[in-house]
């Protein structure tokens, strides 16, 4: 009879809370808040654990259930207060850790009232381990869908940047290493050799860009001394003769020149002695014949000074324009593809934040509650450390970059590597 | 400097097999000799030699391309700028530095970055366009200026006579 009324008496007070829920949703939220709000109170007040007040409202329920009904189930009292105390320490606990989110608060708050009897105990851990799971397959899922898109992107990005890199003047990708970008030409025709480039300058005798005028910076050395150049010049046969017609010419002149001069001398000496037997004069006669003296030899030392300047003038300028370039690379990028090395930097971080999620995921299992925000302020600060690391190494790799570029062959050094490790990224 | 020639040469021939630009035909004449090439040259559409395959002849110097080619029609041609031999008058084929006559940029005229297809393609442009101000035919270039119709009709008669057609 008595364990028929205790079972009676309990199902009827599960219907009241059900009846009190559908009619008015509002006022258990109310109800709970009153109670956080006594709860604070009193602990600052009385200065008592909050456990405690939370345990000694639960009791004073139970006690007003029992009054309704009647007295003679004191075993039955003492059964219940056992599960409450163990049920009220948890979110005495909860609470004190996560005071800002007062949503799951107010959920536990439910779940635990909900839960009269000790069947309902398991349920909110699975519910919150769930929810917490979910959350972070979420977050792996959004990390591995960044990473696919950066690894595509970068592939896409490395086919052309590889076609690209090709000597503009000989359309060959041999000797990469030789590969410079002296001037302000970009795209298809960034990249040159560097002997490739000086023997183009050598040929065309102009120092500057053909196509966006940038004046190249370069030392020019005479190949040949000047017997070394002229043995060369004279080893060719129309050189040669070019110089025998010369030399024809120049005896030719001579013989007719000399010639003149005689006559001329012997005419002034003459005239000089007989003039008066002639109708002349003195004086205009020996005035002329000097005259014409002097026209001859001006004549013949022309003559003479243009077939020297005929024969030395090519020569000349064979031998001023044979000359060895070599290109001061003072304009060189360090670094000559940028985008590719941020790209591979933002490649890392997202893999290392991809990483710490899936260990949080293996430690989710053992501890469910209070982790998932203690790991993420974590993982914060973590993807901190790495950035600033990063940054650090960046300006190492700046700072190596200004040594290098002190000396023009360690240049080319520098641009080979660089081109590995972004081939490695 | 000849093997950086030929391998360039090679290069060369080997883009033009692969990505073909329309209307141009061209590689070397035999593989013993790449030093010259033969193109077949389309003329192009909306124009007096609409219709005609030309062919031509190029000669690479072996210090190519530090030096630009020779480029001679081996067809009767009426143009303003392609001499009565077959010869053909463009900028980009002239020697690298200043023009003695002004005329022309240092930028227009070659550099080793120009390659054979870009050449025939300033070819077929110089064909649908030419340029007058400098002409290598002189009659060519007063009757395209004065008489245009007359200057189409011989550049028609042209077209067929490549083609083997009678006139």
């Amino acid at each position: 009879m008595e364990c028929e009324k205790c079972d009676i008496t309990s199902n009827a007070g599960d219907h009241r809370l059900n009846l009190t829920r559908s009619l008015s949703d509002l006022k258990p939220e109310t109800t709970l808040e009153m109670e956080i709000d006594e709860a604070l109170s009193s602990s600052s007040a009385d200065d008592t654990p909050p456990g405690m007040i939370v345990v000694e409202t639960r009791i004073s329920s139970w006690q007003k259930v029992k009054c309704y009904d009647k007295d003679g189930t004191t075993a039955d009292a003492e059964d219940p207060q056992i599960p409450a105390c163990s049920l009220g320490l948890k979110p005495n606990v909860q609470f004190q850790k996560l005071p800002h989110p007062s949503h799951p608060l107010v959920s536990t708050e439910a779940v635990l009232a909900a839960a009269t009897s000790s069947s309902y105990s398991a349920g909110p851990p699975k519910a919150a381990a769930t929810d917490s799971i979910a959350t972070l397959r979420h977050c792996v899922d959004g990390a591995t869908q960044c990473n696919n898109l950066n690894y595509e992107s970068a592939s896409n990005e490395s086919m052309p940047s590889v076609g690209s890199l090709v000597c503009r003047i000989c359309h060959n990708a041999d000797n990469p290493e030789q590969l410079v970008s002296p001037c302000l030409c970009k795209g298809s025709l960034t990249y040159v050799h560097v002997h490739c480039l000086e023997c183009w300058i050598s040929t065309s005798r102009c120092t500057t860009c053909e196509l966006c005028q940038f004046q190249y910076n370069t030392e020019q050395t005479l190949r040949y001394t000047c017997l070394q150049s002229l043995r060369l010049w004279y080893s060719r046969a129309m050189s040669r003769r070019a110089l025998q017609e010369d030399c024809q010419m120049f005896s030719l002149l001579t013989l007719v020149a000399f010639g003149i001069i005689g006559t001329l001398l012997v005419g002034i000496q003459y005239y000089a002695l007989h003039t008066h037997s002639w109708g002349l004069s003195k004086l205009w006669t020996k005035s002329w014949m000097l005259f014409f003296l002097f026209m001859t030899i001006t004549v013949y030392f022309a003559n003479i000074y243009m077939l020297i300047k005929s024969q030395l003038t090519p020569w000349y300028r064979w031998w001023q324009s044979a000359r060895d370039i070599k290109l001061i690379l003072e304009n060189r990028r360090p670094f000559p593809n940028p985008s590719r090395f941020l790209r591979s930097f933002q490649l890392e971080t997202v893999s290392t934040t991809a990483s710490m999620y899936t260990h949080h995921d293996q430690q989710e299992a053992p501890v469910p509650s209070s982790s998932p925000v203690i790991v993420i302020t974590s993982s914060e600060e973590e993807t901190e450390d790495k950035l600033a690391h990063k940054w650090g190494t960046r300006l190492d790799s700046e700072v190596l970059a200004a040594v290098v570029a002190a000396t023009v062959e360690s240049i080319a050094d520098a641009s080979a590597r660089e081109s590995d490790k972004q081939d490695e990224d | 400097m000849a093997g950086s020639a030929l391998r360039r040469l090679m290069a060369e021939y080997k883009q033009l097999t692969l990505d073909p630009p329309e209307g141009i035909v061209a590689g070397p004449i035999s593989e013993d000799n790449f030093f010259e090439w033969e193109a077949l040259i389309a003329g192009p559409e909306g124009t007096c030699f609409e219709g005609g395959v030309f062919p031509a002849r190029l000669i690479f110097p072996t210090d190519y391309p530090l030096s630009p080619p020779k480029m001679k029609f081996t067809c009767d041609m009426f143009h303003p700028n392609i001499f009565a031999d077959g010869r053909v008058c463009i900028s980009i084929l002239h020697a690298p530095g200043d023009d003695p006559m002004g005329y022309e940029l240092s930028a227009e005229r070659w550099s080793p970055v120009q390659s054979v297809e870009k050449i025939l393609l300033s070819v077929v442009s110089m064909l649908a366009e030419p340029n007058d101000e400098s002409g290598a035919n002189v009659d060519a270039a007063i009757m395209w200026r004065e008489q245009r119709d007359e200057f189409n009709a011989i550049a028609r008669r042209l077209v067929r006579k490549t083609l083997g057609l009678p006139a």
